[in-house]
């Protein structure tokens, strides 16, 4: 009962981390949107275009991406095909999507650990992008792996929720 | 192991997982990974580092949310209730108005809002009772309201059309004015369509009375309808005649829709603000992972190079290029049955252009293609995203008379697709007049 309660505490907090990031990007969005505005508006009515307004809105662009991936995964919206799968019984529905899950978390440590290190080594050479902003890149860098890396833990979030649902599955039906 | 057997492993697993119902990104992705783990070694999967970031970081695709944003502000602004009135008003006297009326406001949503379930929510829900209430028979209201809003996807602005550039290397702008007269076409084929049918069939016809309401309605509409309209102009005209990028008139086109939506149609107030930023920033989201899912593919699928054997074995076929792209065409008609647009260009497109170049085929026009082949897949069951949008906003018509009125319309959109195949200077035609 005490794991349950500490487990259910974990998991708000970090849900409520999620969430905050997912709605930052929502903002992020419409700055997005202004700084390519304003960009134009300097552009074409006093010829004097921004040097930072298209590199900026790449990196707002990984924001927004990577902010949102955790969200999107708590609340189960990612582009699946459901046709076959609805047609499943219970039992192997419940089973794919604890081996979804599994493979989800995977895949978001591969890409973290990619990410990881790339963001640490920018840090380290103290890498710069190529422009006449000089932004140090483990700045931009750093937004994939903290985008998977809160995806995987989702995912481990979910994996307990599914391990949860299959035993509460063969419980009933063994009570049945 | 045989790098083609590893390949032919890897797209059977990643089908497998797609029609088990794993999320997209995630069959894709690690379907990916295992083929490069499979090819180069554990170590192989360095090259995922800068792939990522790299695709993401991508000028052109910032265009895609700001898109999906100008045309959720659209979708919750009032402009399509607007549009309506005063098409249906303009087609009063021809057979069938309100349904050709319904076609064009969904065409003009479509340059506006981009979203094909957006076009069939705000139009639909307005025009299906409004026909059915002048009798209209419920097949023909049904199908009229659920295909135009698969327009939505070839009149530019689109996001496949975007998402396509991406991944092929074209130009964006180029692709969108390749979407003009394709779309103008299949507008004008849906609503020639429509005569016929009340021509054959003039039942609803004779009850099409203009009552006096319909013209105060036409007034409040055209008063308001001139700012969207004078949008549109500026965000298309200036990709066309090269002022803007995409994304720079994507930009506008946020703004000039922010504006209009809190100052001209006066819907927008800080609930619908935060719904449109939230709605398209999840969007984005969901469209980017599959993305990136999509591109850890291609690499291993560069790495086997088998999109180039593709291309190979097909040229070594020797049959007639018109044979192999209709079998192309044939496939992509299939697949789109069960997985969505979006992810159907970013799967598709790494795989067949390398054939499409060995061929001597536009890219530009390839791309027109795919999306028509799309248009056709958001009406037709399983996947048929259109047929469930109109079936949730009513409870007028039932699913199998949606089936049976959109059924016309699949068969028009294949019609649509064939010309478009034989003749390629209806999608070539605009962009070669492009500065």
């Amino acid at each position: 009962m005490k794991k349950e309660r500490i487990f259910s505490g974990i998991k708000l907090v970090f849900e409520k981390i999620f969430i905050v990031f997912a709605r930052s990007s929502e903002w992020i969005l419409l700055l997005l949107a202004l700084i390519i505005f304003y960009d134009v508006l300097m552009r074409y009515l006093f010829a004097r275009p921004t040097i930072w307004a298209l590199e900026i809105s790449e990196y707002l662009l990984v924001y927004i991406c990577f902010a949102g991936v955790t969200e999107a995964q708590r609340l189960r919206a990612h582009i699946k095909m459901r046709f076959f799968f609805n047609k499943f019984p219970e039992v192997m529905q419940l089973y794919l999507n604890l081996i979804f899950t599994l493979l989800t978390i995977l895949f978001g440590f591969i890409i973290f650990l990619g990410a990881y290190d790339l963001a640490v080594s920018a840090f380290r050479l103290d890498a710069m992008s190529n422009t006449l902003l000089e932004t140090p890149l483990f700045i931009p860098y750093a937004l994939v792996p903290i985008g998977m890396g809160f995806l995987t833990l989702q995912s481990l979030f979910d994996m307990v929720e599914s391990i949860g649902e299959v035993i509460g599955f063969h419980r009933s039906r063994r009570a049945r | 192991m045989d790098p083609t057997v590893i390949a032919i492993l890897c797209i059977v697993l990643a089908v497998l997982f797609i029609m088990g119902g794993s999320p997209v990104f995630l069959a894709l992705g690690l379907s990916g990974m295992l083929g490069i783990v499979l090819c180069s070694g554990i170590k192989g999967l360095s090259v995922l580092q800068t792939t990522v970031f790299g695709t993401v970081a991508n000028f052109t695709l910032v265009a895609a949310p700001l898109f999906i944003l100008m045309g959720d502000i659209i979708f919750r602004s009032g402009i399509g209730s607007d549009l309506y009135s005063a098409l249906s008003y303009l087609f009063r006297r021809v057979p069938g108005g309100l349904a050709i009326g319904t076609i064009i406001a969904m065409a003009i949503f479509g340059a506006m809002c981009g979203i094909s379930i957006a076009a069939v929510a705000s139009i639909g829900v307005i025009a299906l009772p409004e026909m059915l209430k002048r009798g209209y028979n419920p097949r023909l209201a049904a199908g009229a309201v659920c295909a135009p809003g698969a327009l939505s996807m070839m009149i530019p602005p689109s996001l496949l059309f975007i998402l396509y550039g991406a991944v092929a290397h074209q130009s964006v702008a180029k692709l969108f004015t390749a979407g003009i007269m394709p779309g103008i076409m299949l507008a004008g084929m849906m609503c020639l369509y429509i005569v016929i049918a009340e021509l054959r069939n003039p039942s609803s016809r004779s009850r099409e009375a203009i009552v006096e309401a319909d013209k105060r309605e036409l007034f409040k509409a055209l008063k308001r309808l001139w700012s969207p309209v004078l949008l549109i102009i500026i965000v298309l005209g200036s990709i066309y005649l090269g002022i803007a990028t995409p994304t720079e008139s994507a930009a506008i086109g946020v703004v000039g829709a922010y504006v209009i939506a809190f100052f001209v149609y006066r819907s927008m107030n800080w609930e619908n603000l935060k719904a449109t930023l939230s709605n398209s920033a999840r969007t984005m989201t969901i469209i980017v992972i599959v993305f990136i899912g999509a591109i850890v593919f291609t690499q291993f699928l560069n790495i086997v190079r088998f999109p180039d054997m593709f291309a190979q074995f097909i040229v070594s076929l020797k049959v007639s290029p018109w044979i192999t792209m209709l079998m192309i065409q044939l496939m992509l008609l299939v697949l789109g049955c069960f997985i969505d647009g979006a992810s159907m260009v970013l799967v598709c497109t790494p795989i067949l252009l390398p054939t499409v170049l060995a061929l001597n085929w536009n890219p530009i026009w390839f791309g027109v293609l795919m999306v028509a082949n799309i248009e056709i897949a958001v009406i037709t069951p399983p996947i048929g995203l259109n047929l469930y949008t109109l079936a949730s906003i009513t409870k007028d018509v039932d699913m199998a008379t949606i089936l049976r009125g959109t059924l016309p319309y699949v068969i028009l959109e294949l019609i649509g697709l064939l010309i478009l195949i034989l003749f390629p200077q209806i999608s070539l035609w605009l962009p070669g007049l492009m500065h």
